[in-house]
């Protein structure tokens, strides 16, 4: 099989540069035989700004990756994001000629066509176009149109789009190196597919990743796909925040928002006041406790208030049962997981994933969601469509897709 | 009143408008407004040459020197227009009386445009009628002649309006590409103008929560050998407050608002549908500051439109002294100053810059009504409008830096429901931090 049996997610994100290299076995499990990372320089907000820099630290993060897995990677999954992603539900319908009343596979691959037919800007490319249900002559719940009877063959499909340059400019990223691409993958899809469970999908769950430059969110109701989007709002903002709230440099503000940062308000009043320490140690200046989570916790409060309404807009909320996932760098943030639960009227879950095998020490961490959902999303793809297909009609494969 | 229906303004017109095209370049100008779709019955075209004059789609036409030149143009002779114009005053003066506001347009430096347009701006003064005069300077490649026509009637002309606003050719093809044919170069320059009158209509003409009046107008315009500048963008979407400050300060007249730094008054004028909220009006004024010298002050007027849905249209007009000019504007304003009994306005009670004071002076009246429409994300104090754009004794409690996106500083805004989400949170809703 050679290189087929490895499957390698690369995520250019905003603070770090994640390669997360797995196998899949033939039981449908993943096992991950290597992580390769490296700090994220030339991305703001998820999208490369500085090609040159980016590059080069892609290149640090597989070389890593190599190293460690013992594997030559010679093709990735690539995650895109920014705040031009955008989803939305689109239905496609096809009636069928007056002398076939069978559906077939053509009819099957018009109906996604006939779905993509929606004024999108023009400057814009479809990522995914993912299927929900299908209809046949308006009967619900049909599972495989494929050879029934019917006259008019409908379908929901949950499309995401982006502005195409953008998202070339990461490709080019990927095949300057000599690699090619798989699959060009939304981040936030990827790392739903390994943060929930199928059961969780069909119970109807959110995940939101809080990234270093943005965040994406994807919601599941009954198994499908049912909205997604990006708001380019992430760990940088409350780095920035608390630099400019405290006057402290940005790397400064950054460690401090890791090693002290919370946003519970009531924990921090009792507590001594923070004291800078210099590179020598000496002890600097103090930081008031309550101020640092203050500014936390209106950032991040804020975040949840703004996915919350674009939630309550499509009225999905009331639909999930397994409840909202948070996942991504900043789903460390402590006191995340009170902070949601007073927005959210849903169960909330920070940090979790499925298992995957052959995780290493310390390789938990939930700001590798993506990289390692782009590995299970590859498995799927992968087992869905047995013969290889190149980068050229990738959009094609994701139909089959939960 | 002016049928403005398929324009953009769409209000209703209280005061009846008169749009006068002198000469070639005028009656050039009102072809094009008429193909815009306005309304040709408050279009008059005036001009010596019987053949364009029949052409043009005016509602209303007077032919001039029906003995002096005989149907022909004048050969840009200024005084063969003068007398041109001279021999038909009865029907000029039927033909500018009676309206509350008139436009002159002409193209200065040729026969017509220059010798007519100073008898016409006379009768309309000697009618007490509001005057604007929207004028081109030839290019400078038509020669010093031209040139020196073209400057001798701009000052006749200035004796005689209330207004002028005076667009020069060599800078109205800085808006066309290099290669751009020709007919387009041109009708980007007519389409500027028209925008620019249409702009100045609709200020004159609607009633707007904040309303600018032809005082405001003269202040920002009325420059001694003034440079006009002029800028209009129209945006709608989620980003819209940017996007329309950008394209506004993309007009061809602005140079992406490197001018506006010298400028000493520029009139801001703001429409938007029913969602208009304030803190778009803020988030726009905010980047306008941006852009701005520390002397300018920002004259804003705010206009909500319901046909204007989603679009929200942002107007800047304002003029540069020309050579010379500076010394003179500032003798005037400090006269005009003396005259009026206004009271000075909180910005200058307490000292702070004076181009606060136009957003500072329109909060009573916006916010109560904005405020209770739009929801609040959030349980918590709303940052006020006054409280955000500058520094200074109007808040006790807190420092803020002027508005600051710190690492995002370079890059694209995240704007959502008009919030900058790249402004810490915290200074957005004040939240008071002990640093």
């Amino acid at each position: 099989m050679g290189k087929e049996n490895f499957l390698v997610g690369l995520e250019i994100g905003t603070s770090k540069i994640c390669v997360a290299v797995g196998e899949a076995d033939a039981e449908g499990a993943i096992r991950i035989l290597g992580i390769g990372e490296a700090p994220s320089r030339g991305v703001r907000k998820g999208e490369i700004v500085d090609f040159e820099t980016a590059h080069k630290c892609v290149r640090d993060a597989l070389a890593e990756a190599e190293d460690v897995s013992d594997v030559m990677i010679q093709s990735v999954y690539v995650g895109v994001s920014g705040g031009h992603v955008a989803g939305f539900n689109s239905r496609g319908s096809v009636t069928l000629p007056p002398d076939r009343e069978e559906i077939d596979a053509t009819d099957y691959s018009d109906v996604a066509i006939s779905a993509r037919d929606v004024g999108i800007p023009a400057s814009n490319a479809y990522l995914h176009h993912i299927l929900q249900h299908y209809y046949v002559d308006g009967q619900d719940g049909v599972l495989n149109p494929i050879g029934m009877l019917g006259r008019k063959l409908e379908a929901d499909f949950h499309m995401i789009h982006g502005v195409a340059n953008r998202i070339k400019n990461t490709v080019r990223c990927v095949t300057e190196i000599g690699l090619d691409v798989d699959e060009v993958v939304f981040n936030g899809l990827a790392s739903a597919q390994i943060v929930l469970s199928q059961h969780q999908k069909d119970m109807g769950a959110v995940v939101i990743d809080i990234g270093g430059g943005i965040t994406e969110y994807i919601v599941y109701v009954d198994g499908a796909l049912k909205q997604s989007g990006v708001l380019a709002v992430g760990g940088d903002h409350v780095t920035n925040d608390i630099s400019m709230g405290l006057r402290i440099p940005m790397t400064r503000a950054e460690r401090l928002k890791i090693e002290e940062g919370s946003v519970d308000l009531e924990d921090a009043a009792q507590r001594e006041p923070i004291r800078l320490r210099d590179e020598y140690d000496f002890a600097g200046r103090e930081i008031d406790r309550q101020s640092l989570n203050l500014i936390m916790h209106y950032r991040m409060r804020e975040l949840f208030e703004l996915l919350k309404r674009s939630f309550d807009a499509s009225g999905y909320l009331g639909m999930i049962g397994a409840g909202i996932y948070i996942t991504g760098g900043c789903a460390r943030i402590r006191g995340l997981k009170q902070l949601a639960e007073e927005i959210f009227p849903v169960p909330v879950h920070v940090g979790q994933r499925q298992p995957v095998q052959g995780l290493l020490v310390g390789a938990d961490d939930p700001h590798l969601s993506t990289a390692i959902g782009l590995i299970r999303y590859g498995q799927w793809t992968y087992a869905n469509r047995p013969a290889r297909r190149g980068f050229g009609n990738w959009l094609r494969g994701v139909l089959g897709l939960p | 009143m002016i049928d403005l229906t398929n324009r953009r303004s769409g209000g209703e017109a209280t005061s009846s408008i008169r749009i006068v095209g002198v000469g070639g370049a005028g009656v050039n100008l009102l072809n094009r407004m008429v193909r815009d779709g306005w309304s040709a019955a408050h279009l008059l075209a005036v001009h010596c040459d019987a053949e364009a004059l029949e052409a043009c789609g005016a509602g209303g036409k007077v032919q001039l020197g029906p003995t002096a030149t005989r149907g022909l143009a004048t050969g840009g002779d200024p005084q063969l227009g003068a007398e041109a114009a001279r021999e038909v005053l009865s029907e000029l003066r039927d033909g500018v009386e009676g309206n509350d506001v008139l436009f002159l347009l002409a193209g200065l430096g040729g026969g017509t445009g220059s010798g007519a347009a100073p008898v016409i701006a006379q009768l309309a003064r000697e009618a007490g009628q509001f005057l604007i005069a929207v004028v081109t300077l030839p290019f400078s490649f038509e020669g010093e002649r031209r040139n020196a026509q073209a400057l001798e009637a701009l000052e006749e002309l200035r004796r005689q309006v209330d207004l002028v606003l005076c667009f020069e050719n060599d800078r109205m093809g800085e808006g066309s590409a290099a290669n751009a044919p020709v007919q387009e170069a041109f009708g980007n320059a007519d389409g500027t103008m028209a925008q620019s009158v249409q702009a100045l209509i609709a200020l004159l003409t609607q009633r707007g929560l904040l309303h600018l009046g032809y005082d405001d107008l003269r202040a920002a315009l009325s420059r001694a050998r003034a440079r006009c500048l002029f800028g209009y963008g129209e945006a709608s979407g989620p980003n819209r407050t940017h996007e329309a400050v950008v394209r506004a300060l993309r007009n061809p007249l602005m140079e992406k608002g490197q001018l506006l730094k010298e400028c000493r008054k520029v009139l801001v004028s703001l429409s938007g549908g029913t969602d208009l909220t304030l803190n778009e009006v803020q988030l726009i004024m905010e980047e306008l500051n941006r852009h701005i010298g520390p002397a300018t002050q920002l004259l804003l007027g705010l206009h909500v439109d319901p046909t204007l849905s989603e679009r929200l249209v942002l107007t800047l007009l304002s003029s540069l002294p020309g050579p010379g000019g500076e010394e003179e504007e500032v003798a005037q304003e400090a006269a005009r100053r003396e005259e009026t009994t206004r009271t000075p306005s909180i910005a200058e009670t307490s000292g702070l810059p004076e181009r606060s004071s136009g957003f500072l002076k329109s909060r009573p009246e916006t916010s109560s009504e904005d405020e209770e429409d739009e929801e609040l994300p959030l349980d918590l104090p709303r940052a006020t409008a006054g409280g955000r754009s500058r520094k200074g004794p109007t808040q006790e409690t807190l420092q803020f830096e002027p508005v600051t996106r710190g690492r995002f500083a370079k890059s694209e805004p995240t704007i959502v429901d008009g919030q900058d989400l790249d402004v810490p949170t915290y200074l957005r809703y004040k939240i008071r931090i002990n640093a």
